[in-house]
């Protein structure tokens, strides 16, 4: 097997990995950095990211507003000091990107233009028309490209990380191009990976979203953080699951049921604002999980509009207007005529809750670093404790860039702390176990269908951890989760070939799909309360219903356990600085909410 | 899938490690008014073949994973639909002009070094190298719509694989790649041009397109390279004459 | 990376000479290319006049047996009829082009482009142009 000797490997080339690759690049040119992605960097899924990436800019706006807003959308499970860094940062990294060229939209004067959010108080998503996500990881990729001391490793897929004396030191990955294994020595090692959004079989992810850096630090014991969280976001193309972005609502969309009533005006989020007239926080510009939890509620009280595909709520965007819909959505017109049949300057779209984002993740501190020193983590596959039990659209794009640089400098500095190479003889048995279990894998014989697996998996994890949960069903989704294991070892591989083998690479990606799921539902069936994401329907009297500070304003932290093979799950601290735990509202509520508190302060 | 019709797709095969060149091999495939050529495939994979290979990932036409030729024709497999082909056959074949590595893989190596080559990043003039992070550069919407459509590109390769000059020689910068180049060279952010110019106005650069044309009309993100490149031209001529008259 | 260090056997697909004949598209761009030969029939035979022009004084009525005996020759009327035909071919396709060589805003601050079809109107109206003055500029000089 080739051995590679380098300072900083990191797994995973989006927003994170490419952000982390430069800032390592920038620290010292003279660190060697691998930079490892089983894809193209410009495939990764930051590039579907639409809406856009929030920044404090505007004079009404401020970081203290931006720090509530995401720790009030958080239902609270947020670490404060590292959401206070987290909004420091943002501006800065949203300029940066301008300086390297993202097309940020702009005022006729040439400055930045920001568009509203769910969730957001003020105006401060900063956006490249729909297709921000695509253009932060163009700007990113063709940005890395001038730094020589990038070497990048396209098309490897990580099979293991390599640990010795509790350290990281390394990964192994195959090279799916040459069909061959490679070890890459590390001095620090960043998991960039991104989310496990194709545990559920309804999603907006790409086929590459499957967790693989959650499972890889998890099956060697590091924590991972509040795996119940997982995002569905209200607006997806009914069908495909494609994402129509929050931006639709920002830009003044509106969301009506079978009756042509706006029935997010019933829960919580109103009184109705007139069509056109968006107001942040009120009606469609609530946060993800109160219009998702809403569309589930009208689907029950049989509201829904009933399509072939299945039911739907319209997302009507047809008062914006031709001209403004092509300027500010082009890629939401495109994408709905291509998969839907339909025209959002002409007729509304059929839209319902689709899973997006994963919350939780590896359990990182404010500097991105897991327990397991070595080993950093950053972007969605990591926990570094901005998005609470509810992430606030927007915050994840920015997140990517400012703990991508975060994770890059971390590693860097690591890196030029330890001044010998990591390499012996234990590395590399472990590098060529790896490489023996992934080729066993050819050995194997049985009648099980991967894609009947991966299709049970999706299925009983929407019916089990969806958006509203129950006891008995997750159970049941824990069971069909054990049994997805057993059979996964009994698919014997028809294509026996190095070269670009996608089914065993898929095979070996589906167990650790199966890992993140597991993680998901026994972090789920423990949380004896409904906040954010995660909502209960069960309990004594319905006990869980309710947000339950006492027992559970905790994170989440599911460590593998060797002999069971399964998660054991615990809990543990969050950290509040000064925003104390309320009642969290929208709508009129909120404002009431905010009245009485500056009467309060006036005293 | 009781109502669906049936359609037969041809699909190119080729594992590197058993065939001495590639084959053909044919399917009976259900789809309904949905169905994309990429679903296409995944029903194949799924319950026919399972060792066809073939990137994806995004589903939505903007990852530029699945670019292949679909009767000939360079298309994203995502984005294309068999309803469109109706009462007609399929074939699914990789992308042209460029190696074939397995199946519907090509290599796309070239197209990423190219891509990589041309210096595809802001060269900041020396006066904005030490612009601080609280300002943004002065862009107004008539300076970015400049370039804003020669930015869209997702990287996809179906120009290269519609492009009779790359066909017959792969020293050709190529379509995306002299698109990219020029989207930076008038970015007004930008002060690289000159030094990128040593591509824009090589043998290889914009000058070794005979306007073909074909390279836009398969462009699934109407980036209009042929465009970019003509207009490259100009710039190309415009910098030749500025050198004539102000040597160095 | 060292050769025995993979399992890759890329296949290079050969390039036959008929690769422009599978796709319409490469046809018509081959056909276009292809009018250059005839364009090149067309300045040998002016070049031709020009030389029986030129030696007409001293060698009695060569110019003369050039357009009686080579220009009313059916096989060269014919070929000139075909270079007209390629000619204008050419032309057209070249026209519709065109437009994406042209790239200008419609003022000062406005995002819209000029649209296509100014260019693509302007050059046949130069095409038309560039004809009658010819046209009208022989019949003068007759």
């Amino acid at each position: 097997m080739e051995k590679i000797q380098t300072d900083v490997a990191i797994v995973g080339a989006g927003g994170t990995g490419l952000r982390a690759a430069i800032a390592v690049a920038q620290t010292n040119p003279s660190l060697r950095i691998a930079l490892i992605s089983k894809v193209y960097p410009m495939r990764s899924h930051t590039v579907a990211a639409e809406g856009g990436a929030a920044g404090v800019i505007r004079d009404d706006d401020s970081l203290q507003k931006h720090f509530e807003d995401t720790v009030a959308g958080g239902d609270w499970l947020c670490e404060q000091d590292v959401v206070e860094y987290f909004v420091r940062h943002t501006t800065e990294e949203l300029f940066q990107l301008e300086h390297w060229g993202c097309p940020w939209s702009r005022k006729p004067d040439g400055t930045v233009n920001v568009r509203r959010f769910g969730g957001m108080k003020v105006p401060r998503t900063w956006f490249a028309a729909d297709k921000s996500g695509f253009h932060m990881l163009h700007t990113l990729y063709q940005t890395s490209v001038q730094f020589p001391s990038i070497r990048r490793f396209d098309e490897h897929f990580v099979l293991d990380l390599l640990v010795t004396d509790g350290e990281c030191r390394g990964v192994v990955c195959y090279d799916l191009q040459n069909g061959v294994f490679r070890q890459i020595n590390a001095k620090a090692v960043v998991l960039a990976t991104g989310g496990a959004g194709r545990a559920y079989a309804f999603n907006t992810d790409g086929g590459i979203v499957t967790g693989d850096g959650i499972a890889l630090a998890y099956r060697h014991g590091v924590r991972i953080r509040d795996m119940e969280f997982v995002q569905y976001h209200p607006t997806g193309l009914l069908g495909c699951g494609i994402l129509m972005t929050e931006g639709c609502r920002g830009e003044g969309g509106v969301l009506y049921n079978k009756d042509h009533y706006r029935y997010l005006q019933d829960y919580g989020l109103g009184p109705e604002t007139p069509v056109g007239h968006p107001k942040n926080k009120y009606m469609e510009l609530g946060p993800r999980d109160r219009v998702s939890q809403a569309f589930w509620n009208e689907s029950k009280k049989g509201r829904t509009i009933k399509y072939p595909l299945g039911e739907a709520v319209h997302l009507d965007l047809t008062h914006l207007g031709e001209k403004y819909l092509h300027e500010r959505l082009p890629l939401i017109c495109e994408l709905a005529q291509t998969y839907s049949g339909v025209d959002p300057v002409k007729q509304p779209v059929p839209v319902r809750p689709v899973v997006h984002y994963t919350m939780g993740g590896i359990e990182t501190d404010g500097r991105t670093e897991t327990k397991m020193p070595g080993l950093l983590a950053g972007g969605e596959c990591a926990s570094v404790g901005i998005h609470g039990a509810n992430r606030l659209g927007s915050n994840s794009l920015v997140e990517t860039i400012v703990f991508g640089k975060t994770a890059g400098v971390s590693a860097a500095e690591r890196a030029m702390s330890i001044k010998k190479d990591y390499d012996n003889a234990e590395l590399t048995r472990q590098a060529e176990a790896a490489e023996k279990r992934a080729l066993a894998l050819f050995d194997v014989q049985g009648d099980e269908s991967m894609s009947k697996i991966r299709t049970d998996m999706g299925e009983s994890m929407e019916k089990g951890v969806g958006i509203y949960r129950e006891e008995t069903t997750m159970l049941e989704t824990i069971e069909v989760l054990k049994q997805c294991k057993q059979r996964l070892k009994k698919v014997a591989l028809t294509d026996r070939g190095r070269v670009f083998n996608t089914e065993w690479m898929n095979l070996i990606e589906l167990g650790y799909t199966l890992d993140v799921a597991e993680c998901m539902v026994h972090s789920a069936i423990n949380r004896k309360e409904s906040r954010g994401s995660h909502q209960r329907l069960d309990g004594p009297n319905g006990a869980y219903k309710e947000r339950d500070d006492k027992k559970f304003l905790k994170h989440t932290i599911a460590v593998y356990n060797q002999e069971t093979g399964l998660p054991d799950i615990s809990l543990s601290d969050v950290k509040i600085t000064t925003f104390k735990p309320a009642k969290r509202v929208y709508g009129a509520e909120a404002e009431a909410a905010e009245a009485a508190r500056k009467a309060k302060e006036a005293k | 899938m009781a109502n669906d019709k049936i359609m037969k797709i041809t699909v190119t095969r080729y594992r590197p490690e058993q065939d001495a060149e590639p084959f053909q091999q044919t399917f009976d495939v259900p789809y309904h008014n949905e169905t994309s050529v990429l679903e296409a495939l995944f029903y194949i994979k799924d319950h026919f073949e399972p060792s066809l290979s073939f990137r994806w990932s995004c589903r939505m036409a903007v990852c530029g994973s699945c670019g292949m030729m679909v009767n000939g024709v360079p298309h994203l497999a995502c984005k294309t639909f068999l309803r469109d082909y109706e009462g007609k056959a399929m074939t699914i074949a990789p992308l042209e002009n460029f190696p074939i590595e397995r199946d519907l893989v090509v290599d796309i190596s070239d197209l990423i070094e190219k891509i990589e080559r041309i210096k595809p990043y802001i060269i900041p003039a020396a006066k904005d190298k030490n612009m601080p992070l609280t300002k943004e550069y002065r862009q107004t919407p008539q300076q970015m719509e400049a370039y804003r459509q020669f930015a869209q590109c997702i990287n996809c390769g179906c120009c290269y694989a519609a492009c009779p000059q790359y066909k017959i020689n792969k020293d050709y910068i190529g379509p995306a790649a002299l698109t990219l180049l020029y989207r930076y060279d008038i970015d007004n952010r930008d002060a690289g041009s000159a030094i990128r110019d040593e591509f824009l106005s090589s043998e290889n650069g914009v000058w070794g397109c005979t306007f073909v044309g074909y390279c836009s009309e398969v462009c699934p993100k109407h980036v209009d390279p042929a465009s970019a490149i003509q207009l490259g031209k100009v710039k190309s001529a415009t910098n030749y004459v500025i050198k004539m008259f102000k040597p160095e | 990376m060292s050769a025995d260090n993979t399992f890759r056997k890329p296949y290079v697909p050969k390039v036959e000479a008929s690769w422009w004949l599978k796709n319409p598209f490469f046809t018509r761009y081959i056909i276009r290319e292809g009018t250059s030969l005839v364009s090149l029939f067309v300045c040998l035979e002016l070049l031709l006049g020009v030389f029986c022009f030129a030696l007409s004084d001293a060698h009695g009525d060569v110019y003369l047996a050039y357009v009686n005996g080579f220009l009313g020759n059916i096989v060269i009327i014919l070929l000139n009829l075909v270079a007209l035909a390629s000619c204008l071919f050419h032309a057209v396709t070249w026209f519709a082009l065109m437009p994406k060589a042209v790239r200008l805003f419609m003022n000062k601050n406005s995002t819209e482009l000029l649209p296509g079809y100014v260019p693509h109107i302007g050059l046949y109206l130069a095409l038309v142009g560039a004809t009658l003055v010819i046209l009208v500029a022989a019949f003068v000089t007759m």
